[in-house]
């Protein structure tokens, strides 16, 4: 199955696109990643600055209501003020709620303004005053914030009068001698004031721990901080007293930047912004899974495509491989047919070039092939007929000879001596025409073989008939296929001579030869050949036997001819291989 | 096989759709981050968002019971955000006051029986737009709608009726051992039994002050109108004897004593009487349920004082809910002052802390599942009703100088700074003053 080609293609085809489409898209992945995460990071960071800048302004907004409160002359000329009367201290707790409520009014984003100062101890409450005694926040565990300093924010507290959760800037009040009378606390709702570290509905994203540090490392507010996020421990410590959580040293000065932190399997990305002019920083925790569920979203769709197209590329690929070895496969088959036998094969041209060139080329090898083969079985048909041929003439002589040499016998006893000489010469010729069954007699028996024939003609019809042989002695011994000159003389002699005609018949035989052949011509005087004969109009099997012989035995470079001598009388010209003696025609014959 | 080429390019054409359509994905994705990042705050489409802030005065339960309306309002209108606002009584319109002239006052405003200051500034939205689509006054009492109607507009619906009566401690009466008044007691015996109480009692007094508002049922008694239209209907001499009526009853030790008087508060839960401080004090009936709810004590709503036979308490709006002049969304402001009247769901939850509703059919329907409690506001809402041919005079014009004004001259005189007649001289020459800004336009 796998060592088909189909497969293979199919498969590396596969491999292939399935590795290049996978690594192009994990690059394309991790980059886009890493470009995101650059982004983001950035995005992030400019966010929590621009938050970051929209806390300072509403932190320089609460605390100048504040600093009015502190520097109102009437506040200062109030607290310069001794021993005032009970009535007296009413109108001023209501003087300096009016002032500070205005105050809280028309500043966006203030709850409310408080005044803690021991000043009216001693004397009634009034409605609705926001003017408390001292005493109710020194036991609050950021009073000691506010001892410590003039002024400055406590974090996110419970209010000791409205029981509500705020974080407030505090100033210290200071009578006209310097002397602090009491402190002004400008409370904001914890909720507003985280408002304000965001952009709307920012706090949706519960998961994302928000944090704001002032000057001094100090926790003013957080929100998203639930007990699940134990990663903020890496950033707070507490101070001894354990109330309120600070930065980590190891953060102190580290502004407009991130980083990522790992808390066991959780990794968050921790950005911190820049310092406001208070040195104050927000610190935003992202939990890094949500921060790109966006980007992991992409890797989903990335992969899915990966694989869709891997299911789209089976089809494709197997279609492909399909499509290529299609004429492959034909021309298989067509082989196989040619192993069959069936030589009538061909096979329909490709347009791909490769393949219409081997469609081409089988064609023809087939064709070619079909042709040799067809002209093989016709040389081998003729060859046994020849065989057969031979073989049936080598049967009847043999009796003709044996009879023949009984009837030579018997005229020896009646003493009738021409039929002796005549069955003599037959007897000498069909002795010659069987020759053992050799196919290739020497030359000198196939003159002696045309020489009986005469021999018995001459007696047969009383006619002087001249013969002569003009050859060398040495290519008398050269071998020639056996009864090829005979059957011409004898043509020669019936067809080439009228009857009546006193002029002697004279027939030549001549022989010439060079390296690789040897020619024989037969020249009779007789009439010639008909106007327009030609060899293949011969009629009588002798000579075309003969020609087929020649080119059986000898191949088709050899053969006979016939045609009319210049001075009458035809000319039989003989092409045959030059085969000097018995080792020769051995080679001859094996060669074959 | 022709077709080979074909179909491969077909389904290379295909897979290329694929990408392409991916990449549309993507960069939506990316996009759809952005807009995340960029409008978060868009969260309903069609609705843009929209925040409007509402403030309003009371105590603990009334917000509660506000918050609740304002949850089941925003989840009816989802698009619609309101922030609530409130506060306590005391610094309430000076705070607005306030706020107005910054320009950032809430767009709904609770307003008491000081509607008028706020629409003759023009600081108080006309709803007539809004009056009949948007905002159902049809089941409403007519003079309910009648008193917030100011030259041709209407500016605002009343949340509910109320009616002035007495909150009595009972168990201070038991501890006392005074026996409860009965319905038509007079100034006489009000007098009497708030000496005794304070007699009686440990560091407890009979009776609170009774303020610019218990001066005007006083004036009604006498059968005067406080002011038509900023016209004083009163004398000098009414000034004079409510001065005279309380120093008298001070010196006897009935009433409290001014150090506490100022910090007293009509926040239910820091009141005085709550507090265990007095045994009576002036109340509004729709805050009867409040107050009984807070107090271990049992209180009960007694009919005021009355003089020679008149009780001189009306049937008045409670409270207004009105929009600001200067809104961005008054189509949202109308819809909210419509469900908080309106909404069956919405004025259940109310109850009858801002009032008896003033829509008849919701009224009728919460009178059939009224408690206890409910149930006393309805039966003094109707002994009212039934009993004072008395009529709802609003607030003198300038309500926050007036009241001051009435605040000071009275502390004046309790912390003994002015004599009764010293006192009443200077509020009678300051309120002409002040309402003479108002009758000029100012």
């Amino acid at each position: 199955m796998f060592r088909k080609l189909k497969s293979i293609i199919v498969i590396s085809y596969l491999a292939v696109t399935v590795l290049f489409f996978s690594s192009f898209s994990i690059i394309t992945y991790k980059i886009f990643f890493d470009y995101t995460r650059e982004e983001i990071s950035e995005a992030r960071l400019t966010g929590i600055n621009e938050s970051m800048s929209r806390i300072s302004s509403f932190t320089t907004s609460v605390r100048d209501s504040g600093i009015y409160f502190v520097t109102n002359r009437n506040v200062i000329q109030t607290f310069s003020h001794q021993n005032v009367s009970t009535y007296e201290s009413i109108v001023e707790q209501r003087t300096l709620t009016d002032l500070m409520n205005d105050i809280a009014s028309f500043k966006r984003g203030i709850h409310s303004i408080e005044l803690y100062t021991d000043r009216y101890n001693h004397y009634p409450n009034v409605a609705g005053s926001r003017v408390y005694s001292t005493q109710l926040i020194e036991e609050e565990p950021w009073f000691e914030f506010i001892n410590k300093s003039n002024y400055g924010w406590i974090p996110k507290h419970e209010s000791p009068s409205t029981k509500e959760f705020v974080v407030s800037y505090y100033h210290h009040v200071t009578n006209p001698r310097g002397i602090t009378v009491g402190y002004v606390k400008v409370n904001v709702l914890a909720d507003t004031f985280l408002e304000s570290m965001y952009e709307r509905n920012f706090a949706d994203n519960i998961d994302e721990p928000l944090l704001l540090f002032d000057s001094n490392r100090r926790i003013i507010g957080h929100t998203n901080t639930s007990e699940s996020h134990e990663v903020i421990n890496q950033l707070i410590t507490y101070e001894s007293n354990g109330e309120y959580g600070m930065l980590s040293e190891e953060y102190v000065n580290q502004f407009n930047q991130y980083d990522i932190l790992e808390e066991k399997d959780n990794k968050y990305m921790l950005v911190i912004s820049k310092a406001n002019e208070d040195q104050w920083r927000l610190v935003h925790l992202v939990p890094i899974d949500s921060l790109y569920s966006e980007s992991r979203k992409l890797g989903v769709i990335v992969f899915f495509l990966g694989i869709t197209s891997l299911l789209l590329l089976i089809p494709i690929s197997y279609f492909v491989g399909r499509s290529l070895l299609q004429p492959i496969n034909k021309i298989i088959q067509g082989m196989q047919e040619v192993e069959k036998g069936n030589f009538d094969v061909r096979v329909k041209p490709h347009y791909i070039d490769e393949y219409k060139t081997m469609a081409n080329n089988f064609n023809r090898m087939t064709f070619q092939l079909d042709q040799s083969l067809k002209d093989l079985k016709r040389e081998n048909r003729l060859k046994r007929e020849a065989e057969l041929r031979t073989l049936q003439n080598q049967i009847v002589p043999h009796f003709l000879y044996n009879t023949l040499d009984m009837i030579h016998w018997k005229a020896m006893d009646y003493q009738a001596e021409d039929i002796s000489f005549m069955v003599n010469q037959l007897s000498k010729m069909y002795r010659i025409g069987v020759s053992g069954g050799q196919s290739f007699i020497p030359l000198r028996d196939e003159l002696e073989h045309v020489k009986c024939y005469i021999n018995l003609q001459k007696v047969r019809m009383h006619a002087d008939i001249k013969y002569d042989v003009r050859i060398p002695a040495t290519i008398k011994e050269a071998f020639v296929p056996k009864v090829i000159l005979q059957p011409f003389v004898e043509n020669s002699i019936k067809h080439g001579f009228l009857r009546d005609i006193e002029n002697p018949i004279h027939i030549r035989i001549l022989a010439t030869c060079s390296e690789d052949y040897l020619e024989i011509k037969i020249i009779d005087n007789g009439t010639g050949l008909p106007n327009g004969w030609k060899i293949e109009d011969s009629k009588g099997i002798g000579i075309k036997n003969i020609k087929e012989r020649i080119w059986i035995y000898c191949g088709t470079n050899y053969g006979v001819d016939l045609f009319n001598g210049d001075d009458g009388g035809t000319i039989v010209y003989m092409k045959l291989p030059m085969i000097k003696n018995r080792e020769q025609l051995k080679n001859f014959l094996n060669e074959d | 096989m022709k077709r080979f080429p074909l179909l491969l390019l077909l389904l290379i054409l295909l897979l290329i759709l694929l990408l392409v359509a991916s990449c549309g994905n993507i960069s939506s994705a990316l996009k759809d981050k952005n807009n995340q990042n960029n409008n978060m705050k868009v969260q309903v489409k069609g609705n843009t968002p929209v925040e409007i802030s509402i403030t309003w005065w009371g105590g603990q339960e009334r917000h509660e019971r506000t918050l609740s309306v304002i949850d089941l309002f925003e989840k009816k209108y989802p698009y619609i955000k309101i922030r609530p606002i409130h506060q306590n009584f005391e610094g309430y319109f000076e705070q607005l006051s306030t706020q107005f002239n910054a320009g950032t006052a809430p767009d709904i405003i609770q307003f008491g029986g000081n509607l008028n200051d706020y629409v003759y500034r023009g600081a108080v939205l006309p709803l007539n737009d809004y009056v009949g689509n948007v905002l159902d006054i049809s089941l409403h009492d007519q003079s309910m709608v009648n008193a917030a109607v100011m030259g041709s507009n209407f500016y605002g619906v009343a949340l509910g009726t109320n009616a002035w009566g007495v909150l009595l401690n009972k168990a201070m009466f038991e501890e006392a051992r005074i026996p409860l008044p009965s319905e038509n007691w007079t100034w006489k015996e009000f007098i009497e039994i708030s000496i005794q109480l304070s007699d009686s009692l440990e560091s407890v007094y009979g009776t609170e002050y009774f303020d610019h508002n218990g001066f005007g049922i006083f004036i009604d008694q006498r059968g005067k109108i406080m002011h038509q239209n900023g016209v004083l209907g009163i004398s000098y001499d009414d000034v004079l004897e409510w001065f005279q009526l309380w120093e008298t009853l001070r010196e006897k030790g009935g009433v409290l004593p001014p150090e506490i008087q100022v910090s007293s508060t009509s926040t239910p839960e820091k009141s005085l009487i709550a507090l265990g401080k007095v045994a009576m004090t002036l109340l509004p009936s729709n805050l009867y349920g409040a107050y009984s709810s807070i107090s271990e004590d049992e209180f009960v709503f007694h009919p005021h004082p009355m003089h020679e036979g008149r009780s001189g308490v009306s049937l008045r709006p409670s409270q207004f809910l009105a929009g600001n002049a200067n809104t961005n969304h008054p189509k949202e402001v109308a819809m909210f002052l419509d469900f908080i009247v309106n909404d069956k769901e919405a004025v259940t939850i109310l109850g009858n802390d801002r009032g008896t509703p003033v829509n008849t059919e919701i009224r009728e329907y919460l009178y059939s599942r009224a408690d206890e409690n409910d149930r006393t506001i309805f039966t003094y809402i109707d002994w009212v009703s039934t009993t004072s041919d008395s009529y709802y005079v609003p607030n003198l014009p300038g309500y926050n100088e007036t009241s001051a004004l009435f605040l000071r001259i009275s502390e004046e005189i309790s912390f003994q700074r002015k004599t009764v007649e010293e006192g009443a001289a200077e509020y009678w020459e300051q309120l002409q003053l002040v309402l003479s800004h108002y009758r000029n336009g100012n």
